[in-house]
């Protein structure tokens, strides 16, 4: 063999195939996952395999979808971002005052909204990259912050009577696909757009790889880290707007746990909590697998509160799949 | 005749970290076409000098002139666009990326889409300019989409050395480029160093290695505690005599 045959672009049968095996074994568990237990919950409930039942999933897959694909670029930079539900809370908590209190317009308020989570988002990255507090502190603080400044707005009571036009958000449908669906697709294929295809996705993975290498080369990681976190919270913000309207109302406990749920989504879709790894399609499918599981267990009569236990055990056994496929590699 | 300026110049260098002295007088200079070795025990201050050459570090005084024009700002950025490329001991590589965006990182080559707002990467075009590199260096690699942590030492010493070559630097230092390699593979850096001299770039090369500084240097610059103490000429000095300059048993003579 010489030396040129020996430099092979990926652009060749074996580089693309290599890539294509690469992502089926990375994708290849939630994949499984989600047909086996769509399997046994179909069994369990005539109910659960119907168009009724999926347009409910579909709802409820948009916002975990939506956490987990801020959550895919957080863990992708080796952080994680814990105050997603509380930010979620928050946010909704704002949207909604302004609508129903003090009778702005539903898009205005929307943008209120998504400005109030990219600050949050931009005092968490401000932290990190400023204060040096670890990822994990940071957005504990911030899970505290918002989840107290969402009770204080109305002393922790509920805002009801948003218009119509608001509630069709989660109400209205195209193409028999909920809107906010349609918002969650929308996002994701951006997100996996700018992840795979853009400058800012290749320093993401690239600064959760080896920070320091991508200091060396001339990246500016503080202000990488800064737009991620300002971005994430934009998306937890989102995700605050399309739960008002799935719910009809907006509540300081709103989202509680959510973060739990992105954060599985994501371990499982492939992405590693050690940073420079993770994929949006990977983390939708996490999404999926999360919705179905509490889905399901809901139609087959279990508990709410087991759901909760369900949850805890399925991201410490995401994590440790994590450990393995690290091991592995 | 006229004597060729040198592409850097480093005169008095220091750099203190808080009230360590890791740098107290350290003078360099390399010329087009030469591979300087920079030898020292530990602590010497090899690693610092080029971290600053390289922008990683600022000096905390000295003068550094690259080709001629004196440097005041110091970081990866600036280093980079000077011409001065950098293989870091720990190879500063990515694990996670696959080859080509570890050859491009920091620089990778974009399409404007919508101006100021969105580019798009160019694998392939990024591909297809790293193939002639690789093959003129000789070094073999698996298929560019391979992660880098599924290399082997040497591979990923090929593709740091690579990343510093792509670019067509004047100036590229190699902070123990062998030392983690076996000895077919040390063979075939060394001649990567030798093949990028004789295409008219200045090298610097660290190594704690004298066999293999003597098979590739011009001119051996010698650090003890954080300052140049002889400055040889590969050609007229023994081994003992720089090992001598090394420890501080003997002061060498500068040249």
């Amino acid at each position: 063999m010489n030396d040129s045959s020996a430099v092979r672009p990926a652009s060749s049968p074996k580089g693309a195939q290599l890539n294509l095996l690469r992502y089926l074994r990375q994708l290849g568990f939630a994949l499984i996952s989600i047909i086996v237990l769509v399997v046994i919950f179909s069994l369990l409930n005539g109910r659960f395999f119907s168009y009724a039942n999926w347009y409910h999933i579909a709802q409820q897959v948009s916002m975990i979808a939506l956490l987990a694909v801020g959550q895919t670029f957080v863990v992708a930079t080796a952080g994680i971002d814990i105050s997603q539900g509380s930010v979620l809370a928050l946010t909704a908590m704002t949207c909604a005052i302004l609508i129903v209190t003090f009778h702005w317009p539903v898009l205005l308020a929307i943008l209120a909204a998504l400005l109030v989570g990219a600050a949050a988002g931009w005092l968490v990255g401000f932290s990190i990259v400023r204060l040096n507090v670890p990822p994990f502190i940071a957005t504990l603080g911030m899970l505290a912050i918002a989840l107290g400044l969402a009770l204080l707005s109305t002393d922790g009571t509920p805002i009801f009577g948003l218009p119509q036009s608001f509630l069709n958000i989660s109400e209205g449908r195209f193409l028999g696909i909920p809107h906010m669906a349609w918002i969650a697709l929308v996002v994701a294929v951006i997100a996996a757009f700018v992840l795979n295809k853009t400058r800012f996705g290749r320093y993401t993975l690239a600064i959760g790889s080896n920070a320091e290498s991508a200091r060396r080369v001339g990246i500016n990681v503080s202000a990488h880290l800064l737009w991620i976190y300002s971005l994430a919270g934009v998306v937890s913000a989102l995700t605050g707007v399309v739960y008002v309207a799935y719910t009809s109302a907006a509540q300081p406990t709103a989202g509680n746990n959510y973060e739990l749920y992105s954060i599985a989504a994501v371990v499982i879709g492939g992405g590693s909590l050690f940073g420079g790894v993770g994929t949006i399609l990977g983390s939708f499918l996490g999404a999926l697998l999360m919705t179905v599981l509490k889905n399901g267990t809901q139609l087959a009569g279990i508990s709410p509160y087991v759901e909760e236990v369900i949850l805890g055990v399925v991201v410490i056994g995401a994590v440790y799949i994590d450990n393995l496929r690290r091991r592995l590699r | 005749m006229t004597v060729e300026a040198p592409v850097l110049r480093i005169s008095g260098l220091q750099k203190r970290f808080g009230a360590v002295q890791a740098l107290r007088g350290v003078d360099l200079s390399v010329h087009a076409g030469e591979v300087v070795a920079l030898v020292g025990d530990n602590g010497a201050g090899k690693s610092t000098t080029v971290k600053i050459i390289s922008g990683v570090e600022s000096p905390s005084e000295g003068h550094l002139e690259f080709q001629g024009h004196p440097v005041t700002t110091f970081s990866p950025k600036v280093a980079s666009d000077l011409g001065i490329q950098t293989v870091f001991q720990d190879l500063a590589l990515c694990d996670n990326l696959d080859i080509t965006a570890n050859l491009f990182l920091g620089r990778e080559l974009r399409r404007t889409v919508i101006p100021g707002v969105l580019s798009v990467l160019l694998g392939l075009e990024m591909e297809q300019r790293s193939l002639p590199v690789l093959r003129r260096l000789g070094i073999r690699l698996p298929p560019l989409s391979t992660p880098v942590a599924s290399l082997s030492g040497g591979q990923r010493q090929a593709v740091a050395v690579a990343r510093a070559v792509l670019w067509n630097p004047k100036l590229v230092m190699l902070d123990e480029p062998t030392a983690a390699l076996g000895v077919a593979q040390t063979r075939l850096v060394l001649e990567l160093i030798t093949n990028l001299a004789s295409q008219g770039i200045a090298v610097v090369v660290i190594s704690h290695n004298l066999a293999d500084v003597f098979k590739v240097s011009h001119r051996i610059v010698v650090l003890r505690l954080g300052a140049t103490v002889a400055d040889y000429r590969t050609s007229e000095v023994e081994p003992d005599e720089v090992v001598a300059a090394i420890t501080g048993s003997r002061e060498g003579a500068r040249a």
